[in-house]
């Protein structure tokens, strides 16, 4: 069966802010035209990079957010480029952007697909499309502080952390997917297409699992913590060191009290449960939110997680994940890209695509599909294209134009 | 057989039960509701909904109707309560998904199929049902029955191992990070299998697991191991794309800068804006490539520069010459935030029980059919009663029994 959105087409004129949406539909089933500048787009240089043989860098974001797209060149500042953009706009139920609010390219595109009631038109951007922040300028870094995630992260005696890899950038992009869907199927209802506008910044503050909440609530603002939770007024610890790496535990009572036991018995088969953690009441035992930690509270606390850290250091990443499982104690390996490479689950489930790249000269390893759907499975992943690679296939089969004389116009 | 709806909205004829819980399931379905969709959320009394537990909480204390974690994500969806351990309960979920487009549900795998309500019992009822389910790692393998949160499953999946300072252990980022991710693929997977269904009228099951959707946030890293052998960790807030790059002190209380600084004209900018023309002519500091390697003289002379600044003022400059740069904003900035007031980010809604609250609105508007935060997340049990004689044709008699029997709630 192909995929669920098999059939249809988009235009893809995303930067990196909104290169996860096409992406997204790629898997889904559909056919996605990314549109570059001649010579290439300037997010292909986005780290991490790949050195090719040859000695030719790849950028592993574009790879990794353009794989399976089709590729086609266009100067959108030339002159032919509305003409250009008219004769694709036919063909495509979907149209993905992220220009800067009334720059050229907006304003062109958007005339274009005016034309075109039944298209619709993503419009992905850092901070929204009203005043005061329509125009605004950020990047990857930019929008997650702005968007509360950068305060909750870091240490607290150093400047606030972003988590790396473009994750501003990724949120936009999915969220961009659920929007261009939504629409999509709202014209399943009207037979009309729409504008959906995405803003990144709140997507980031998406993210912060309620903690903007707290000032209403509670009177303040949780602040970042390393590798304590986020809390207020009680510090609990939620990284411990083992052999080779960390791990993550978060002890509890409780609801909890089972995993907690669980680990207490696999200490004391080691003969590194203390004594007078033997008798603990786990059931009753509630820190931080319920049961309000005084300074006696929290020096337990710091007892009892010291305790647990001897006897995880004395483990390794692995034992502890295999052990967390088999006796179900709430616990996660800090894993690294080796770890997952090799993770025991995913290898169950198939989850890595290996793909044969005849422009990198190797086998690539992709992860698989986001999900797995029984009657319509998502496409399996292919190489990303090279700039212009499909200008043949797209603009003279799909859409009749003149290749060579655009070419020759220096147009696309 | 239907709830009001409102026609204006683009999922208005989609019907969806809900036995998800928490976050992953619970988010996904908010796309959902607040578009239009009919969504039933089917939750337990006697065991209920850890998020309805989850901080924070209004008037600073806990209680099944205290949790705004549970109010943000639970917006315009129906609430029934039924003990699903019960058999007859089990009976009326199944003939609810008689009712319904799409099912959800985010327990572990064994527990639906343990009520008779896995996707076969399910399908048996209504062939063209849409199933998702959606644990932490998948239907099938060694360790699809894995409990836990998604705290675990963002260390698992790698994120926390990228997150802090090179030099320390991980700073992992606030909460249950991947369970923030997940939804936008749920969300995007079930959109489209419901296209398919519209056109084709054929049901399916999706079997989405969280820490499969989330390594999509890292294919980069994960394809660069693959390539070449390298193991991404901590950076700090290090980026060769940019220099500087990261979060500089101003004055105040815990007041940042994020900045980030991309070539030539940027660079003159900011020294400009700065007023540190000296920088230009440091010849630790002449190209982009000088200045990713001394970033860190170059943050020691950001964080001297800024730190006695006013960030709004400094922003403003900041952004008026061309500069990406914003202030790192607490919860409280967050709800002081102009561009996020003209989006309309947060919302009040009224509540039944407790004084209208600031809710998160989306990320994402329909300009011609945008969804809308069209009730606070139901009581437990509030439309027990409706539901079950609107979809079901039960008798207020009948009702009462299941009540007294506490099959409902």
């Amino acid at each position: 069966m192909p995929p669920p959105l098999a059939g249809l087409r988009a235009l893809d004129l995303t930067g990196p802010l909104g290169f996860l949406c096409g992406r997204l539909l790629v898997d889904l089933g559909v056919a996605v035209i990314k549109v570059e500048p001649p010579g290439g787009d300037p997010g292909r240089r986005l780290a991490p990079r790949h050195r090719d043989p040859a000695g030719r860098e790849h950028g592993l974001f574009w790879y990794a957010t353009n794989a399976g797209k089709l590729g086609v060149t266009l100067d959108l500042g030339h002159a032919a480029a509305r003409r250009v953009l008219a004769g694709v706009l036919p063909h495509v139920d979907f149209v993905l952007e992220s220009f800067a609010p009334d720059s050229p390219a907006a304003l062109l595109l958007a005339g274009a697909v005016a034309e075109h009631p039944r298209v619709v038109h993503t419009t992905v951007t850092p901070f929204g499309d009203r005043p005061p922040a329509r125009g605004l300028h950020g990047d990857d870094l930019v929008i997650a502080a702005t968007g509360g995630f950068m305060f909750l992260c870091g240490d607290e005696d150093r400047p606030p952390l972003r988590l790396p890899l473009w994750q501003a950038f990724c949120h936009a992009g999915a969220e961009a997917a659920v929007g261009t869907l939504l629409a999509h199927l709202a014209r399943g209802r009207t037979g009309r297409g729409q504008h959906v506008v995405v803003n990144a910044q709140a997507a980031m503050a998406w993210t912060l699992m309620n903690a903007q909440a707290f000032p209403v609530f509670h009177g303040d603002c949780l602040r970042r913590s390393g590798i304590y939770v986020g809390s207020r007024g009680v510090r609990r610890r939620m990284i411990f060191p083992c052999r080779d790496g960390h791990v993550s535990l978060l002890l509890m009572g409780a609801q909890g009290a089972p995993s907690t036991r669980a680990l207490m018995g696999w200490m004391d088969e080691h003969g590194m449960l203390p004594d007078w953690l033997r008798a603990w009441p786990w059931e009753q035992w509630e820190p931080g939110w319920v049961m309000g930690m005084t300074p006696e509270s929290q020096a337990e606390m710091v007892r009892i997680e010291d305790a647990v850290a001897a006897f995880l250091g004395t483990r390794t990443k692995a034992e502890i994940y295999r052990e967390g499982v088999r006796r179900r104690i709430l616990i996660a390996p800090v894993a690294t890209v080796a770890d997952i490479a090799g993770n025991e689950q995913l290898a169950a489930r198939d989850y890595f695509r290996t793909v044969d790249d005849t422009v990198l000269g190797c086998a690539v390893r992709f992860p698989g599909p986001f999900a797995r759907l029984s009657g319509t499975p998502l496409a399996n992943p292919r190489r990303p294209p090279e700039p212009g690679e499909h200008n043949a296939a797209v603009y003279g089969e799909l859409c009749g134009q003149d290749v060579a004389a655009l070419t020759r116009a220096g147009a696309i | 057989m239907r709830l009001p709806v409102d026609p204006g909205l683009p999922l208005a004829d989609v019907k969806v039960l809900d036995f998800s819980w928490v976050g992953v399931g619970p988010i996904t379905t908010k796309y959902l509701a607040d578009h239009g969709a009919t969504v039933v959320r089917v939750e337990s009394h006697a065991h209920l909904d850890v998020a309805r537990l989850g901080p924070p909480w209004h008037d600073a204390k806990p209680g099944p109707e205290q949790s705004h974690f549970y109010a943000d994500w639970n917006t315009s969806k129906y609430g029934l309560a039924l003990d699903l351990t019960k058999p007859e309960a089990q009976a009326i979920a199944r003939r609810l998904a008689g009712w319904a487009d799409v099912v959800v549900e985010s327990f572990t795998p064994r527990v639906m199929r343990g009520w008779g309500l896995g996707y076969d019992d399910l399908r048996a009822v209504n062939p063209g049902v849409v199933m998702l389910s959606t644990c932490l790692q998948g239907q099938t393998g060694p360790h699809a029955d894995y409990p836990g949160f998604g705290q675990l499953m963002a260390a698992l999946s790698g994120f926390y191992e990228i997150s802090g300072w090179p030099d320390r252990a991980p700073a992992p980022p606030y909460g249950a990070y991947t369970d923030f991710i997940v939804p936008r693929f749920a969300a995007s997977a079930l959109l489209a299998a419901l296209d398919h269904r519209q056109r084709t009228g054929e049901g399916q099951y999706i079997d989405l697991s969280q820490f499969e959707a989330s390594l999509h946030f890292l294919t980069p890293a994960l394809l660069a191991h693959d390539l070449s052998g390298t193991v991404a960790t901590r950076a700090g807030n290090r980026s060769d794309h940019a220099a500087p790059h990261g979060a500089y002190p101003c004055a105040g209380d815990d007041r940042w800068l994020a900045l980030s600084v991309e070539g030539e004209a940027q660079w003159a900018a900011l020294c400009a804006v700065l007023g540190r023309r000296g920088w230009r002519d440091d010849p630790r500091f002449a190209t982009h490539a000088d200045r990713v390697a001394h970033a860190d003289a170059l943050d020691a002379a950001l964080a001297e520069a800024t730190r006695d600044a006013d960030a709004g003022e400094l922003i403003g400059r900041l952004q008026a010459a061309g500069v990406a740069a914003g202030l790192v904003e607490s919860a409280l900035d967050l709800h002081a935030d102009p561009g996020l007031a003209a989006w309309g980010f947060f919302q009040w809604l009224e509540h039944p029980a407790r004084p209208p609250a600031p809710y998160a609105g989306h990320a994402l508007r329909l300009e011609e059919t945008p969804g809308r935060l069209r009730t606070a997340a139901p009581l437990l049990g509030e439309h027990t009663a409706l539901v079950l004689s609107e979809l079901l044709g039960m008798s207020a008699e009948e009702i009462e029994r299941l009540v007294a029997a506490k099959v409902a709630w």
